[in-house]
């Protein structure tokens, strides 16, 4: 039997990359291959499919497949094994975004661009969750044959009971608008642009509306607070910073939205576009990176930051009830390209050549 | 502006012509209407004027750090 071995820096719960990788052991296990996980830092909560890369004893024939998302000690290591190298590039968001507020962050993220770089001429194969992260790579110098297989994302997580207090304090239809955004408080997500669109949109359009900002800030305090102090100076009193929240929680935010706005300047794939589609909440979202591919035609795709537009994009979005309906059938047609079976076979499939 | 988007081989979109492929005339064409009746002022303030003294950020910093030991501590 194959030995499929997955390794990565971080394997954290809850997170895009570590889901994606429990979804690849769960289910390539049934298509033949033995699998296994190693990583630098394990959550407490996942030790039971994860050991700690020291112990990984590489033997012939193994798969290596490797999550390369950030800066660590373990891109250059995994140079070293003879075994075929796969890498499976999730994309390292770029330093420039956090060098005002975190200096060693911003060290981490370069230095996984120089690893990234390093590995080029050592991997055997990539895999990338976009054609956006396949093209940096390409430019990277990388002439291994790269695919794009979106990240594997198990729609039955979804399926679980959301927090019911948060369900009950944010419930459509009691004539509030919930404008949500999903993702850490990160510099590259530009919080500041969704809080500005949310100014004219609360101030010209609807004044019965709140933004829920979701995602932990820690690492990124500064930029936290600047955000904070932001909303505060703008005279905004609706804007609702959740910081670290459980899983069911933020499901009962998505069950409450009214839309989804996204003016990320950088991201490899994208999650939360594809959740919202999933709780057919529309979205309107700022075409940067791999914003667009992963959007596809189910929402509304801006081609500039022009925060007052914006708003009254919003505002015409929201109120025009066939608009909406046209959108939600249009997210029901794509997220059907995100469901994992033929994305697990096709990874199999790679696996295999 | 031929073909908007265009399927590659992974089945994924690429990206032709943002601006008509999502965002279609109409949406752009209210949106604009309602911005010309809406009378809206641009704000002045930016974030970049936006300035957090640091001895505040290391102070919460070292609070949220407290904030989750105790809250691990509790959950234990």
């Amino acid at each position: 039997m194959k030995r499929l071995i997955q390794i990565l820096d971080s394997f954290s719960y809850g997170d895009a990359i570590g889901n994606h990788t429990i979804a690849i052991y769960a289910r390539i296990k049934s298509k033949g291959f033995e699998c296994k996980i190693y990583a630098d830092l394990i959550d407490q909560r996942l030790i039971s499919y994860a050991e700690k890369f020291e112990n990984y004893q590489e033997e012939p024939g193994d798969i290596i497949l490797y999550h390369l998302s950030t800066g660590s000690r373990l891109n250059r290591k995994v140079a070293d094994f003879h075994s075929k190298l796969i890498i499976n590039y999730h994309n390292i968001t770029p330093s420039i975004f956090f060098k005002p507020y975190n200096s060693v962050l911003a060290d981490i993220s370069a230095s996984g661009y120089e690893d990234a770089r390093f590995l080029a001429d050592r991997a055997d194969m990539v895999i990338a969750d976009s054609d956006y992260n396949a093209s940096e790579l390409r430019k990277m110098g990388y002439s291994c044959p790269i695919y794009t297989v979106p990240i594997i994302m198990n729609f039955d997580d979804y399926r679980t009971a959301p927090d019911k207090t948060i369900l009950n304090q944010f419930v459509r239809s009691n004539g509030i608008t919930n404008i949500v955004f999903v993702g850490r408080i990160a510099p590259n997500k530009k919080q500041e642009d969704v809080i500005l669109d949310f100014y004219y949109y609360t101030k010209y359009f609807n004044p019965d509306s709140r933004l829920i900002l979701v995602g932990n800030y820690n690492n990124l305090e500064s930029y936290f607070l600047k955000l904070r102090k932001y909303v505060r100076q703008l005279g905004l009193n609706n804007v609702i910073f959740t910081g670290h929240i459980k899983f069911s929680e933020i499901l009962a935010y998505y069950k409450t939205a009214d839309l989804l706005l996204c003016e990320s300047e950088h991201e490899g794939f994208c999650v939360p576009l594809v959740e919202a589609m999933y709780f057919c909440v529309p979205i309107v979202a700022y075409a940067s990176s791999a914003v667009g591919e992963t959007l596809g035609n189910a929402g509304v795709l801006l081609n500039e930051k022009d925060p007052i537009k914006t708003a009254a994009i919003m505002d015409v979005l929201l109120s025009d009830q066939q608009l909406l309906s046209d959108y939600r059938l249009k997210e029901e047609k794509r997220l059907k390209y995100f469901e994992s079976d033929k994305h697990i076979s096709r990874i199999c499939s790679l696996l295999s050549e | 502006m031929g073909k908007l988007f265009q399927r590659n081989l992974a089945g994924n979109f690429r990206l032709r012509d943002v601006r008509s492929a999502s965002m279609n005339q109409t949406i752009l064409n209210k949106a604009e209407g309602k911005v010309r009746n809406a009378g809206i002022l641009p704000v002045g303030l930016t974030f970049a004027d936006i300035k957090v003294s640091k001895v505040y950020i290391l102070f919460f910093r070292y609070y949220s750090k407290a904030k989750r030991k105790m809250g691990r501590m509790l959950n234990k």
